[in-house]
């Protein structure tokens, strides 16, 4: 039902005096009758809609520049029949029946965010990576890598003994030797009780000499090393760093606008993001560089034999093989062997790794100094 | 005696319409915030960041227009056009250099002091922006808010909250923040002082040794009560700072208590980290409506004499505030 007659309150906006108004609807615009005896035609045309286009909120209406004259009208229904009366020219209005409507699109919005976050979280994020990594100058790579090597394996804690540096070149020639090598690779080899190799983008691997210690064998490093160089050619660490400053570009765009406490739910999605994208890569690093032990001829169960004696060192429990970085260590395992059993090459024929039987030396040499220096 | 009979002649003199209490108070309802919130959020994804301008703008017409003194709400005027506008300047002049003194030495493989020295300018230019950012946000947002049709302003300049805010900090830090009361008082002078609402202003008439005594208690049992001292002095601190604020012949009261912003905070910390976040909207709508809902201006108020006298601000420092992940009020 139309109701012409209305209630409001008038506000000249040149001072804050309000004054008590009475409004009336005409086809096509509102006539005001204000206390003191003022009287206004506002066409609805050249009307402003301020608020009132949500539940139990008064309608504010402006008119004029910049400082406005106002309207007010505490009786929402005023728009109902404002709707009703001329709907052709009153489109610029807020309509109240309009609103389930809008909580049904809201609610659309919301599975949209979800279908975008999640096509974005596992094709859009890594497919733009992948697109720009290889388009950064290697220049660019190979600084970001000198900066980290210079932290990490300063001059005075690498490895001088010359022997071993010679023999884990041979072995990283051997490794390389089929495929150009788009890197100029070098290992260093660091003085530390951590059991880790870092490999950093334009071609620097760093093994620490607790992870040395522990490889039974030289096809066990070459192994590693192998592992360590897909992370470079597939450039891993730039993908990381591009994923990660992607991911968290897209969680400021998206919480620009909600409170701060909302960051806390968003970091710990962009950790898992993290994780998940660093598995993806370890896993394949595994794959290419097995790919690349056959490639080569070296004995895979070298490789193989040094991942299970990580396996026995550190059993994570199952339920945490999502949340961690290196994926299952036994499923690693089994990728790998499955890798090395449809490879082409026979057991028992491969190519041997020098300084085999010196290895067991060799392995401690850079942790053997530290004790004889003890000593 | 004397007192007495004075102020009953002042009551006299004024009809008991015309002094009364304002009280004010917040109407907002989280699902709607939420609602709006979520319907932002789509928009600036599809739109790949570009509507989170007209986000900002939504979400802070929604909550201004809910904030209610004695029946007449808040309006906000701001327009996303001019707030993109602003963010365009405040890239240009302090994101992006920012950003290059951060990154760029180390992503060029510089030499590790020079990527250390990047490192402190951008700290440097971020310490120089705070003062312009906190005062330029407030000149912005004050002079886009009307009651009554009729404009707040801020009018403080940058330069006069850096004296404030340099010789703060350092003496904080000289006095192991025992000055801290008197740097907030100085603050709420400067921030009262400086704003009006058309031409008439806001006065301040609090001083700092009336809070460090129970500053130096709040701080003494800080350890023992695992902060929650802190609580308890913010409260007072909040209902201090508000009594002590006048405008025209009127004085703001504020009632909220320790017991109040306690169960406050404690019931919605664990509400965020639960939902993680998603309750966000939820939460400021309570908070504002128990610090708005507690506050009432009461006396003399001559609204026929306050003057429209608006004030044209840019966004550009209201976009470095938001640069620097600055907010305050409501948002």
């Amino acid at each position: 039902m139309i109701r012409l007659k209305w209630e409001g309150h008038y506000l000249d906006g040149k001072t804050a005096g309000k004054k008590p108004a009475a409004v009336e609807l005409t086809n096509d615009s509102l006539m005001i009758r204000t206390a003191g005896g003022i009287n206004l035609v506002w066409p609805y045309h050249e009307i402003r809609q301020a608020q009132g286009f949500y539940g139990r909120e008064p309608v504010r209406l402006e008119h004029g520049g910049k400082m406005p004259e106002v309207l007010i009208i505490d009786d929402p229904e005023f728009l109902n029949s404002l709707h009703e009366l001329s709907p052709d020219i009153t489109r610029h209005f807020h309509n109240p029946t309009t609103r389930s409507l809008r909580r049904r699109l809201t609610v659309y919005a919301a599975a949209g965010i979800l279908g975008a976050g999640f096509c974005l979280y596992f094709w859009g994020i890594p497919f733009a990576a992948a697109l720009v990594a290889p388009r950064i100058p290697m220049e660019w790579e190979r600084n970001l890598g000198q900066s980290t090597l210079s932290a990490l394996a300063p001059e005075e804690a690498r490895c001088k003994d010359a022997e071993l540096n010679e023999t884990i070149s041979r072995i990283t020639e051997v490794l390389t030797a089929g495929t150009p090598a788009a890197y100029p690779f070098r290992v260093y080899v660091v003085e530390s009780d951590m059991v880790n190799a870092v490999a950093l983008p334009g071609g620097n691997i760093i093994i620490f000499s607790g992870l040395l210690e522990r490889t039974g064998s030289p096809e066990e490093l070459a192994g590693v090393i192998a592992h360590e160089i897909q992370h470079i050619t597939k450039r891993h660490a730039l993908k990381r760093i591009i994923e990660d400053s992607s991911t968290g570009l897209m969680i400021s765009a998206v919480t620009g606008d909600v409170t701060g406490a909302m960051v806390y739910g968003v970091k710990i999605a962009h950790m898992l993001a993290r994780l998940r994208y660093s598995r993806q890569d370890e896993e394949e690093a595994d794959r290419e560089g097995m790919r690349m032990i056959l490639s080569a001829g070296v004995d895979p169960g070298g490789m193989i034999r040094f991942f299970e004696t990580i396996e026995d060192e550190n059993t994570a429990p199952g339920i945490l093989q999502y949340v961690s970085t290196h994926p299952d260590m036994r499923q690693r395992t089994l990728k790998l062997r499955q890798l090395a059993d449809s490879g082409d090459k026979p057991f028992g024929k491969y190519r041997p790794l020098p300084k085999r039987e010196e290895w067991d030396r060799l392995r401690k040499s850079c942790s053997g100094e530290k004790q004889s220096r003890v000593d | 005696m004397q007192t007495q009979s004075y102020r009953l002649q002042e009551t006299e003199f004024r009809s008991p319409e015309e002094t009364k209490a304002f009280a004010f108070s917040f109407h907002g309802s989280g699902g709607t915030l939420f609602g709006i919130q979520i319907v932002n959020l789509f928009l600036i994804i599809i739109t790949l960041g570009i509507y989170y301008f007209w986000a900002k703008v939504k979400v802070r017409k929604y909550l201004w227009g809910q904030v209610d003194m004695d029946g007449d709400r808040l309006s906000y005027h701001g327009t996303p056009k001019e707030a993109l506008w602003g963010w365009l300047k405040a890239a240009l002049i302090f994101g992006i250099p920012f950003i290059l003194l951060q990154n760029a030495p180390g992503m060029f493989g510089a030499h590790i002091f020079i990527v250390l020295i990047g490192g402190l300018l951008s700290l440097i230019l971020i310490s120089a922006f705070i003062p312009i950012a906190v005062v330029g946000m407030r000149r912005y947002r004050y002079s886009r808010t009307s009651l009554r049709g009729v404009r707040f302003s801020f009018r403080g300049r940058w330069r006069d909250f850096a004296r404030i805010f340099c010789s703060s900090m350092l003496l904080n830090l000289i006095t192991l923040s025992l000055y801290s009361p008197y740097y907030d008082v100085r603050k709420a002078a400067f921030f009262f002082d400086n704003t009006c609402y058309g031409n008439s202003r806001f006065g301040f008439d609090g001083k700092g040794s009336d809070l460090l005594g129970k500053y130096i208690v709040a701080l003494l049992l800080a350890l023992p009560t695992v902060f929650i001292s802190m609580i308890w002095y913010s409260s007072l601190k909040t209902r201090y700072l508000w009594n002590h604020t006048t405008f025209q012949g009127a004085r703001f009261r504020s009632d909220i208590t320790f017991g109040g912003l306690l169960w406050l905070i404690v019931s919605s910390v664990p509400l965020l980290i639960f939902t993680l976040g998603i309750c966000a909207p939820w939460v400021k709508v309570r908070f504002l409506r128990y610090y708005l809902g507690n506050l009432t201006l009461t006396g003399y108020l001559d609204f026929n004499g306050i003057i429209q006298d608006a004030r044209e601000e840019t966004a550009t420092a209201e976009e470095i505030g938001d640069f620097l992940d600055m907010d305050f009020d409501l948002g």
